[in-house]
């Protein structure tokens, strides 16, 4: 089932992305194109080093292409913005704000009136499970704790698109998951148009609409798999199959 | 804090108590048995003796704000200059380049010796004085801050703008606070050094003052008063610190690291 594929958010047309001069140019993504429709999630998968998170960071913005565009909402893409959120994999929450003072930060830069911008924030911290702990700072919450709160952070700004880096691969398996399901519901409440990074295929058949599989060094796509599993998602006997099948397709590719 | 925690620390606190308790005892009744000659060490009890007649005569509280109007002058002068230069050497690299030179040259020079120089050029007033403490303590104030506005931490800059924070907004929130705690420490060192400074220029030139009164007493071979004013200057220093620390515990609540313990 896929969500709403009408238009397209993000399109990375031919991007080649090389590292270093001469003799120690190392190219990590070759000619890369790929079009990201609107509200779904699209996974990017690959073995480690395949340039996956180098992508994601040329469509943030982070990092500018050696040759190629990334065209996001109409607009060329040339430095990080809020029209694209992220989560890193390491939550980069600012350990001197609060939990409700990170989520509210993306408003504050915008001049969203403070009234409105607590509201958002209160409201996506329950949504994250997280109503309670505004006060708290970030040093004070556990990891999962604080992918939750990077989560509603980045959903706070309303980016059009939102890019996730790995974002539950420092979390344990049973954390992970929750946190999987927990993206679900979100998307239920407000669509996103999400391009997830991730190395685990389970994590790949569980969040996203479509896969898309990275070839070894210089990232090519080498396939598309769309997941056509009813959400929300998890591994039982239903599923099984097509988990299976999926899993043993993806791989094979890596 | 649990209860097993703070039972821990009132144990180390008075387990440090206990032992300052136990040296203070060996040093009295060495005294009585002669080990060393109580004229020129004098024991707890003369001390302490000797202490409250100077407070009865008000020598003590005023050489107190003598020292501490000083002190407090060169402190505020010492971290304003610091904080400032800091700011422009970790931020702006022609700067640095220009400046860092000399100031490593300069930091080099102790301010006791800088004393007879401060006399020569200011007198032998209050400003001579407060130079001599500012310099102790602009170095240190300095180092700190340069250091920390150093700091370039790609994955707070990232996330800053991912989220729309534009360049004046990244410097003022993410920057400074993650620059506060080196400046605080910056600041803790500048404090102490500041002590130093102000015994340096109190040694010549003054008439008044904690340190001063050191020198005086030795000098009139009072050295029970010499021994009460080293400690005032020891213990000024102490809670100097303590009050320190608990300001910027309160300023960075969220600086849970040891640098800020102890």
């Amino acid at each position: 089932m896929t969500l709403g594929a009408e238009a397209i958010v993000a399109s990375i047309r031919d991007v080649t992305v090389v590292f270093g001069t001469d003799g120690r140019a190392v190219e990590a993504v070759s000619k890369l194109s790929l079009d990201v429709f609107r509200g779904e999630c699209l996974s990017l998968v690959g073995a480690s080093g395949a340039g996956k998170t180098t992508i994601l960071n040329v469509v943030a913005g982070f990092l500018a292409p050696t040759s190629g565009t990334v065209i996001v909402n109409g607009k060329e893409v040339t430095s990080a913005g809020p029209d694209r959120g992220v989560v890193f994999q390491t939550n980069n929450l600012f350990p001197w704000k609060t939990v409700l003072q990170n989520v509210e930060f993306g408003s504050r830069m915008r001049s969203v009136d403070a009234g409105a911008r607590r509201e958002i924030a209160n409201e996506l911290l329950s949504a994250v499970g997280m109503a309670g702990f505004s006060n708290f700072y970030p040093g004070e919450l556990s990891i999962g704790m604080q992918q939750r709160v990077a989560l509603a952070r980045a959903y706070a700004n309303d980016p059009d698109i939102l890019l996730m880096d790995e974002p539950f691969g420092s979390l344990d398996a049973q954390t992970a998951l929750e946190m999987q399901r927990l993206l679900w519901s979100i998307r239920q409440k407000a669509p996103k148009t999400i391009i997830f990074v991730t190395h685990n295929i389970e994590e790949a058949v569980t969040v996203s609409d479509r896969i898309v599989v990275l070839s070894r060094r210089p990232a090519r796509v080498k396939e598309i798999f769309e997941v056509e599993l009813p959400y929300p998602r998890e591994v039982n006997a239903n599923t099984l199959a097509t988990y299976g099948d999926l899993r043993t397709r993806i791989f094979g590719l890596i | 804090m649990t209860t097993g925690r703070r039972i821990k620390k009132r144990q180390s606190w008075l387990l440090g108590v206990g032992v300052a308790c136990f040296v203070i005892a060996v040093w009295e009744t060495t005294g009585y048995l002669d080990f060393y000659n109580v004229k020129l060490l004098p024991q707890p009890s003369q001390i302490a003796v000797a202490f409250y007649h100077m407070v009865r005569t008000g020598e003590w509280i005023s050489d107190v704000e003598a020292s501490l109007s000083r002190y407090v002058v060169g402190l505020l002068i010492g971290v304003i200059l610091g904080v400032s230069l800091g700011f422009a050497t970790g931020r702006v690299k022609i700067v640095y380049d220009a400046v860092a030179p000399l100031m490593n040259f300069l930091r080099s020079t102790p301010s006791v010796a800088l004393v007879p120089l401060s006399i020569v050029l200011l007198g032998i007033g209050e400003v001579g004085k407060d130079f001599v403490i500012a310099w102790g303590v602009t170095f240190p104030v300095w180092i700190g801050t340069h250091t920390g506005m150093r700091q370039v931490t790609t994955a707070y800059d990232w996330a800053a703008r991912s989220l729309g924070a534009q360049r004046f907004r990244i410097l003022a929130e993410v920057l400074l606070p993650e620059a506060l705690p080196h400046i605080m420490s910056g600041i803790r060192i500048g404090i102490a050094t500041g002590f130093f400074a102000l015994a340096a220029a109190e040694m010549a030139g003054a008439s008044s003052g904690v340190a001063y009164r050191i020198f005086a007493a030795q000098q009139g071979f009072q050295t029970d008063e010499m021994m009460v004013a080293i400690l005032t200057i020891g213990a000024l220093g102490l809670v100097a610190d303590i009050t320190f620390m608990a300001f910027a515990r309160r300023v960075a609540p969220w600086w849970k690291n040891d640098a800020f313990e102890r």
